[in-house]
C-alpha cells in the first residue's frame, strides 16, 4: 500500500511566505527578523526536544543551540522546504545526539525491522480509551505522571518517530528521511511505540465489552523482551 | 478486503492509505478497527497534550532563552561549552594536521629542495649584490709640536677587500660554491649549488 505524501495532521498552518521574508532578512543579518523567528518557534522547537531528551533543562539547551546552529548556518537555508521543517531537523538531530552522549542506560528498541504483520496478533494494539477525554484526563497529575513515565521508558529511537509524529505530523516518508532509515522501519518504530505506551497505561483504559486485548501477564511479558533484546 | 491488520489500521489513522484504500480498509475494520483507531488517537492526544503542558512548564524560561542566544551570538569567540560541544571537530581537526603532517613526511625531499634552493638564490642574490669595492679611508695624523718637531708622517692608508666565501654548511645538505669568471674583463658571477641529502640519497 502505497500513498502520496499526505498533510500532516497537527502542522499548524503558518505563513510560510512570512517566514520566507523573516528568513530573507535574517540572512541579511537583521537580528530583529531572527528574534521573531525565534519567538514564532522556539515553543514548538522545546516541545519536539523535551519529547525526546525527556529533561527541561537538557530541552532548553538543545533549543538554545538549535537556534545558534540554525542562525550559523543561515546563508545554507535555500527555502526549499520551510524554515520550521529545517529547524526540527536540526533540533532532532541535537537531541538524539543529547541523548547519545549522556545516555546512562540503553533501551533498546523490540522488532525494529520492517513491520511483519504475520508476527503481530490481532489483538496488538489495545482499542480505546482513558475512559473520557484525554486532554481532561492530563489534568490529573497522577495520569500526566504515568504518561510521562511511559515516554520515558520508550527507547529513544521509538520515542522519537512517535513524537514527531503526534507532535509535528510528519508522515511516513519524512520521518524516515528525518532519521535517515527505511519507512518500513519507521513504522515499526511507530508501531511498537504506540502499543508499549497503550501497555504501559493499560490500566488507565475503559475497555470496551465485546474485544479482548492483551492481558497483564502477556504485556508485562512484551515489555521485559523490549529491555533485553539485544537486536538492535 | 477480507482481513484487516493493526499495521492497516495505523495507515488508516495516519493517513497513509489512499483513499480507495482507505475506504477498503474502512468497511473491513467494523466496530473493533474503529476503536482501536480510536485507541491509537488516544495515543497521540495524550502525547500531544502531556508535550503542550510541559512547553507551558517552561514558559518563563523559553521567554528568558532568546537573552542567552542573543549573547552567544555577539559573542566574539566560542565559549567553553561550545568548545566542549566542539571536541568531536577538535578531533578531525588534529586528524587533519596529523594527514598533513604524513603528507610532508611522504613529500620532505622535494621540500627540503625547493627550500634550500630558495635559500640558495638568496644567498646568491645578496652575494652578486655586494659590489667588489675596495674602500680606502685616509686617516689624517694629527701633527704635535713645534715647527722644529719631526717631519709630519705620510697618511695611513686602510685597504678593506670584499669578504670571501670560503665554506657553506648546509642542514640537511651539501652545498658548493664556485666563481664562474666574466667573459671579456666582466665580472665573476659566484654560483652556491646545494645537493640536499635526500636527493643524494634516492630518497
Amino acid at each position: 500500500m502505497t500513498k502520496p505524501a499526505q498533510q500532516a495532521i497537527t502542522r499548524p498552518a503558518r505563513d510560510v511566505g512570512d517566514d520566507r521574508k523573516l528568513v530573507a532578512l535574517a540572512q541579511q543579518g537583521d537580528r530583529a527578523a531572527f528574534r521573531s523567528l525565534f519567538e514564532r518557534y522556539s515553543r514548538r522547537a522545546y516541545s519536539l526536544a523535551f519529547g525526546v531528551v525527556r529533561n527541561p533543562d537538557d530541552a532548553l539547551d538543545v533549543v538554545q543551540d538549535a537556534f545558534i546552529k540554525a542562525h550559523r548556518h543561515l546563508d545554507k537555508f535555500e527555502g526549499q522546504a520551510s524554515f520550521y521543517t529545517w529547524l526540527y531537523r536540526i533540533v532532532m538531530n541535537l537531541a538524539i545526539d543529547h541523548l547519545r552522549k549522556n545516555r546512562r542506560h540503553k533501551v533498546v528498541d523490540f522488532a525494529d525491522g520492517n513491520l511483519d504483520e504475520g508476527a503481530l496478533g490481532e489483538e496488538s494494539l489495545i482499542p480505546r480509551i482513558v475512559g473520557g477525554n484525554p486532554g481532561r484526563a492530563l489534568m490529573d497529575k497522577e495520569i500526566r505522571d504515568r504518561v510521562a513515565v511511559a515516554l520515558d521508558e520508550l527507547s529513544a529511537n521509538h520515542r522519537a518517530v512517535l513524537v514527531m509524529r503526534e507532535l509535528e505530523g510528519l508522515s511516513y516518508e519524512e520521518m524516515a528521511q528525518a532519521m535517515e532509515c527505511s519507512k518500513g522501519t519507521i513504522m515499526s518504530r511507530l508501531f511498537h511505540a504506540r502499543r508499549n505506551m497503550q501497555k504501559r497505561l493499560a490500566d488507565l483504559y475503559d475497555r470496551p465489552a465485546g474485544l479482548e486485548a492483551a492481558g497483564p501477564a502477556e504485556d508485562r511479558r512484551d515489555i521485559e523482551s523490549e529491555a533485553e533484546d539485544p537486536s538492535s | 478486503m477480507s482481513k484487516v491488520t493493526d499495521p492497516d489500521l495505523m495507515m488508516l489513522a495516519d493517513g497513509e492509505l489512499d483513499a480507495a484504500e482507505a475506504s477498503s480498509v474502512e468497511r473491513a475494520a467494523g466496530a473493533a478497527g474503529a476503536a482501536k483507531i480510536a485507541g491509537l488517537r488516544q495515543v497521540g492526544e495524550l502525547v500531544r497534550g502531556h508535550l503542550e503542558l510541559a512547553a507551558d512548564d517552561a514558559e518563563d524560561r523559553l521567554g528568558a532563552l532568546w537573552g542567552l542566544v542573543e549573547r552567544r551570538l555577539d559573542a566574539p569567540t566560542a565559549s567553553v561549552d561550545e568548545a566542549v560541544r566542539a571536541a568531536p571537530a577538535a578531533v578531525e581537526s588534529s586528524g587533519m594536521w596529523v594527514r598533513l603532517m604524513q603528507w610532508v613526511d611522504v613529500h620532505r625531499g622535494h621540500l627540503l629542495t625547493g627550500a634550500l634552493s630558495a635559500g640558495a638564490v638568496a644567498a646568491l642574490a645578496f652575494v652578486l649584490r655586494a659590489e667588489p669595492q675596495v674602500e680606502i679611508r685616509t686617516v689624517e695624523v694629527p701633527v704635535t709640536g713645534s715647527s722644529a718637531g719631526p717631519e709630519p708622517r705620510d697618511p695611513i692608508v686602510l685597504v678593506a677587500t670584499p669578504p670571501e666565501v670560503e665554506s657553506l654548511e648546509v642542514s640537511g645538505g651539501t652545498g658548493t660554491v664556485f666563481t664562474i669568471e666574466g667573459e671579456d674583463g666582466g665580472s665573476d658571477t659566484a654560483v652556491i649549488w646545494v645537493t640536499p641529502d635526500d636527493v643524494l640519497e634516492g630518497i
